[in-house]
């Protein structure tokens, strides 16, 4: 069963809104080249996490607020996807979701361009539904924003950085997935007048949640094809990103011999070495004992909310990502 | 007193922008000081002044780093990144010193210059005459407050 279905949101309502954010707008005329492109990239997949979160979030409100809500859930993936093709153009990679990435298409500068547009879109839309009262929802636009920002700039300091502790790691993870994850839930809780209790519980949910999504990500790149990811395997490390498996494997002094070799300038046959090397050891393993262990952190939060009907939500959330393919 | 104002905005975002981020935030020669004459034309506190200053000043650094952003520019990596955080950093500002008004104003404007910039059109739009807009209008609202 799909996580929409679990979760009993129609899926199909909330990509027609996330539509709508483009078709609804008068400044883009149907059929231009933006249209197109920001179509297509909607289009493209992706499991619309982010916005079955807002909706989720909601669930736990005194009111029920459904057009907002879901106005919101399309303004989280708006600013999801518009990271992404900034990713893309940062990582310079080539394919997304196993088609040409943007930049491919339109060039570099229209791209990034694109990308912004989508934000600004959100910030409109955001600015409307924000009267004095409703402030929190900036928090998706602003604080969520900048700290995936925030993420990308410890990424860049930390790159082919073996000497990484795992506080530093832990942060950067933090702002690059769990933070908007977090926020996610907590302004779809607000937007349905929770109480601020409830709504701090879920983003803390969210923040263990996210962290566990960002390790299994990372786990994901060692074990799955490149035709599952839509990317190569391993890019990861071949980029210099030095992900929780990589750190566990840096602590048997065999393995960090062979990763520490790994630079920007290295072969496919080192890279390729050190991807084995890691995959055979424990390092793997490691990593997936400590994803489970934040899975179970955010077990411990939503039992804060276990009076909530909308509590088995949160056990579905579980429960999805324990079983992400890998 | 222009040019101190302009200094004071720029120790001011310096100072509340992440250190991780190392922007260093530099003016071209002149500019920001064709906004100094239209907020003289407002009853603003000094304070007011710098943070329309600072929201000038990230808006256009923004734009300009993207505006570099080409397959074979040396530092791409940076301009993406450092335009995508002055454009988050300049809603937290604006946010922290209770200019969401602003924000509503110019949020179809510097979406329009997405749209335009996204399509090959790379004139430069005039800031400026936004926020002097923006003033002049709230300045009216107030007005007709006080008449009410």
């Amino acid at each position: 069963m799909k996580l929409h279905e679990a979760l009993n949101i129609d899926i199909a309502e909330v990509n027609r809104e996330i539509e709508h954010l483009l078709t609804g707008d008068k400044d883009v005329p149907a059929g231009s080249p933006l249209a197109t492109s920001v179509l297509e990239l909607i289009a493209s997949g992706g499991k619309r996490l982010r916005p079955l979160m807002v909706i989720v979030g909601s669930r736990f409100g005194r009111k029920r607020t459904r057009r907002r809500t879901l106005q919101l859930a399309a303004a989280a993936e708006f600013i999801h996807a518009a990271s992404l093709v900034h990713d893309d153009i940062i990582d310079d990679a080539k394919l997304r979701r196993g088609s040409p990435a943007l930049h491919t298409k339109t060039g570099v500068l229209s791209a990034v361009h694109i990308g912004n547009y989508m934000s600004a879109r959100v910030i409109e839309l955001l600015s409307k539904l924000a009267k004095n009262k409703n402030r929190y929802v900036h928090d998706l636009s602003a604080v969520a924003t900048a700290q995936l920002c925030i993420g990308e700039y410890q990424q860049m300091e930390h790159a082919y950085d073996y000497d990484i502790t795992m506080e530093e790691y832990l942060e950067k993870s933090l702002n690059k997935t769990a933070l908007l994850m977090a926020t996610c839930l907590r302004v779809g809780a607000l937007s349905a007048e929770s109480t601020e209790e409830t709504a701090g519980a879920l983003y803390a949910f969210g923040e263990a949640l996210g962290i566990a999504f960002q390790i299994q990500d990372d786990l994901l790149d060692f074990t799955q094809s490149s035709e599952t990811l839509g990317k190569p395997a391993g890019s990861d490390l071949r980029s210099g990103q030095v992900t929780l498996p990589v750190i566990y494997a840096l602590q048997d002094p065999r393995l960090a011999a062979h990763i520490r070799r790994i630079g920007p300038h290295s072969s496919e046959a080192d890279v390729e070495a050190a991807l084995a090397a890691i995959s055979g050891s424990d390092a793997l393993a490691r990593t997936e004992e400590t994803s489970r262990r934040y899975l179970d952190q955010a077990a411990d939060i939503a039992k804060q909310l276990s009076s909530y009907s909308a509590y088995a939500d949160l056990e579905t959330l579980i429960a999805y990502f324990a079983g992400r393919d890998r | 007193m222009n040019r101190q104002l302009i200094g004071d905005t720029i120790r001011l975002l310096q100072a509340e922008l992440s250190p991780i981020a190392g922007i260093q935030l530099t003016l071209s020669p002149g500019e920001g000081e064709d906004l100094l004459p239209v907020m003289e034309g407002f009853n603003l506190e000094y304070s007011r002044k710098l943070h329309l200053m600072g929201i000038y000043i990230i808006l256009t650094q923004a734009a300009r780093y993207h505006m570099e952003c080409t397959a074979n520019h040396q530092g791409l990596i940076r301009s993406v990144l450092d335009g995508d955080y002055l454009y988050s950093f300049y809603l937290q500002f604006a946010i922290k010193y209770r200019e969401l008004d602003l924000v509503v104003h110019l949020a179809p404007f510097i979406k329009q210059q997405q749209i335009r910039r996204s399509n090959g059109d790379y004139a430069e739009l005039n800031l400026t005459a936004e926020i002097g807009q923006f003033l002049n209008a709230e300045s009216k609202n107030t007005a007709n407050r006080k008449k009410c």
